[in-house]
C-alpha cells in the first residue's frame, strides 16, 4: 500500500517535472527556481527562526493567561499580512484600469489587524479573569 | 511540568505529531480542492479531446475557480501553521535514519517549497503583480503537479506516524487535562483555533471578490465586484489591447466564416438591427474575482443559422487584437449552440464601454473570463 502510494507520488511529481521542462521557455527555471528554492530558505531560515524570537520573548514577558490571545494576535497579524501584501503594496495598478485594486488597503490592514487585536484582548481579559495559573500560584 | 517530564517530548504540544497530522489533513484537503479545481480549469481552457465542458449550470465555473483562489489564500496560514509544528525536525541529526526517511526528507524540498511558492505565486497573480521572468500560468500549473506528487509521497508516508498520532489519547484533549495547559506558549487548542481565526478573516475579507454576500467585507479584495466602468470590473483595457482605433472605425464589421454556406459580413448597424436577445451571466475570471450581469446583442446560434453553418461545429471567436494569448477563443458546439451564448452589444441597457469589447464582445455562460473573447471581429466555424 505504502509502496504503492509512493509510486503514484513519484509518477505524478515525474509527470509535473516533465511538463515543467518540456514548456522551459515558460516556466524558465532560472527565474522559477530560484523563487521556489527561495521560498523554502526563506521560510527555514528567516520566517521561522523569527516566529521562535517573538515567541520567546512573549513567553518570557507575558503572564500565562495573556500569552495565548497575544501569541494569535502577532501570528495572525503576520499571516494576513504576508498573504495580502501583494494586494496592499498595489504593484499591479495601472493608470488605464480602473478596476484593478480599487481599494484602499493600507487602512484596510490596518483595521483588519486592529480587529484581531481586539479580539484578542477581549480572549485575554476573559481569560486574566479566571485568576492566576498554577505556574504563578507556584 | 518537571524538566524531567519534559525530555524526549517535542517542544511543546503545538510541535508535537497529533497538531501535525491535524494541520497535514487539513492542508491534505485544501490542497486537494485546488488541485483538481485548478486542473478543472486549465481543461476547460485548454482541452484535452476526451474534456467536454458543458454551458451549464451558467455559474459552474465561477464556482470552481473562485473556491480555487478562496482555498489558496486560506491556506496561507495552514502551511505557515504546519510548517511551524514540525520546524524542530529541520535540525535533525543525522538527516535521515533510513532509506524511507531519507525518500521522504527529501520529498520535503519540492513539497515546502511548492507549496509557498504556489500560495505566493498566486495571490501575486491575483494582485497582478510579476516580479520574476516566468510565466505565470504555466510555471504555477507544473509546480502544483510536483507539488500534489510530492504531498502524495509525503502522505504515505506518514499515514502511519498520522494515524497514531490521532488515535492515541495523551494529555491534553482526551486525558485528565491539567489544571492550566499554559506550560508552553500555547495550548493546542488555542493554537489550532488561532489558525482556523486566521484563515477565517483572510477568507471573510477576500472572497467578497465572488461571494455577493460577503461582498461589503472585501476590504482586502485585488477586486471589487461593482468596481470598473459600467459598475464591472476589466481585466484587459482597449488601451492595453492596442484596439481602440480598430473599435471604433466606422468600417467595423463582424465577419462569419468557416464551414458555412453564406458566409456574413455584418456593420454595427446591421447588428442593432438584428433580433436581440438578454440573459444575466456573471464574468468569472481565473484570478478568483466574479460579477454577475444583464447582458444583451445577437444570439451566436442565430448567427450561424443565418449563416448556414455546419451543424455541431466548433466555433472560433476571433478579437480584433493583433496578437497575445487570449486574442481569441473556442466555443465548443454545446457552448455555440446555447441560446445564452451572445455576441453582446449592450450591458445594463447601455451599449458596451469600450473595456468592456466595444463594439460587440462574446459572454456565455460557465466561461472563464479570458475566454470572454473582447472586440470581436469574426466566427470562424469549423
Amino acid at each position: 500500500m505504502k509502496r504503492v502510494a509512493v509510486a503514484i507520488g513519484v509518477v505524478v511529481m515525474a509527470a509535473g517535472g516533465l511538463g515543467f521542462l518540456r514548456e522551459i521557455d515558460r516556466t524558465r527555471p532560472t527565474s522559477s527556481l530560484v523563487f521556489l528554492v527561495g521560498a523554502a530558505l526563506v521560510h527555514d531560515l528567516v520566517w521561522a527562526p523569527a516566529v521562535l524570537v517573538v515567541g520567546a520573548l512573549l513567553r518570557r514577558r507575558l503572564r500565562p493567561r495573556w500569552r495565548a490571545p497575544v501569541a494569535f494576535a502577532a501570528a495572525a497579524s503576520a499571516a494576513i499580512s504576508l498573504v495580502t501584501f501583494p494586494t496592499v503594496r498595489g504593484y499591479g495598478r495601472a493608470a488605464d484600469n480602473p478596476s484593478l485594486l480599487p481599494g484602499n488597503y493600507g487602512r484596510s490592514l490596518v483595521l483588519v489587524i486592529a480587529l484581531v487585536w481586539l479580539a484578542a484582548f477581549a480572549w485575554g481579559a476573559t481569560r486574566a479573569a479566571l485568576g492566576p495559573t498554577a505556574e504563578e500560584k507556584a | 511540568m518537571t524538566a524531567a517530564a519534559d525530555a524526549g517530548r517535542p517542544p511543546s504540544a503545538l510541535h508535537d505529531e497529533r497538531t501535525a497530522a491535524l494541520l497535514g489533513m487539513a492542508l491534505g484537503f485544501a490542497f486537494t480542492i485546488c488541485f483538481l479545481t485548478g486542473l478543472l480549469s486549465h481543461w476547460v481552457q485548454q482541452p484535452p479531446d476526451w474534456f467536454n465542458w458543458p454551458s451549464r449550470p451558467a455559474g459552474l465555473y465561477r464556482v470552481t475557480q473562485g473556491l480555487h483562489v478562496a482555498t489558496g489564500i486560506a491556506s496561507g496560514p495552514l502551511v505557515l501553521a504546519k510548517l511551524w509544528s514540525v520546524y524542530h525536525h529541520f535540525y535533525k541529526w543525522p538527516p535521515a535514519r533510513d532509506i524511507w526517511h531519507g525518500l521522504e526528507r527529501i520529498t520535503l524540498l519540492p513539497l515546502v517549497g511548492g507549496s509557498l511558492f504556489l500560495i505566493f505565486s498566486g495571490v501575486a497573480n491575483i494582485a497582478r503583480w510579476y516580479p520574476w521572468d516566468f510565466f505565470f500560468t504555466t510555471t504555477h500549473y507544473w509546480t502544483a503537479w510536483i507539488t500534489i506528487g510530492a504531498l502524495v509521497i509525503h502522505g504515505a508516508l506518514k499515514a502511519g506516524t498520522a494515524r497514531a498520532a490521532l488515535r492515541s489519547s495523551t494529555p491534553p484533549e482526551d486525558g485528565p487535562r491539567p489544571p492550566d495547559a499554559e506550560d508552553g506558549l500555547v495550548s493546542r487548542r488555542a493554537f489550532l483555533g488561532g489558525v482556523a481565526a486566521t484563515s477565517g478573516v483572510l477568507t471573510i475579507v477576500t472572497a467578497g471578490q465572488t461571494v455577493p454576500l460577503l461582498s461589503p467585507l472585501a476590504v482586502l479584495s485585488p477586486r471589487r465586484p461593482d468596481v470598473g466602468p459600467q459598475g464591472l470590473p476589466v481585466n484587459k483595457t482597449a488601451r492595453s489591447a492596442r484596439v481602440r482605433e480598430l473599435a471604433i472605425s466606422p468600417d467595423y464589421r463582424l465577419v462569419v466564416d468557416g464551414r458555412v454556406e453564406r458566409p456574413l459580413s455584418l456593420s454595427l448597424a446591421e447588428l442593432r438591427d438584428m433580433d436581440h436577445r438578454a440573459a444575466t451571466l456573471p464574468i468569472a475570471c481565473v484570478e478568483g474575482w466574479s460579477a454577475s450581469a444583464r447582458w444583451s446583442g445577437v444570439a451566436v446560434r442565430d448567427l450561424l443559422a443565418m449563416a448556414g453553418a455546419a451543424p455541431d461545429s466548433d466555433v472560433r471567436v476571433e478579437s480584433l487584437q493583433a496578437g497575445g494569448l487570449y486574442r481569441a477563443s473556442t466555443l465548443s458546439a454545446a457552448h455555440a449552440d446555447d441560446p445564452d451564448t451572445l455576441l453582446a452589444l449592450e450591458l445594463r441597457g447601455e451599449e458596451l464601454h469600450i473595456d468592456h469589447g466595444y463594439p460587440v464582445r462574446l459572454i456565455g455562460p460557465n466561461r472563464p473570463g479570458v475566454m470572454q473573447t473582447k472586440w470581436v471581429s469574426g466566427l470562424v466555424v469549423g
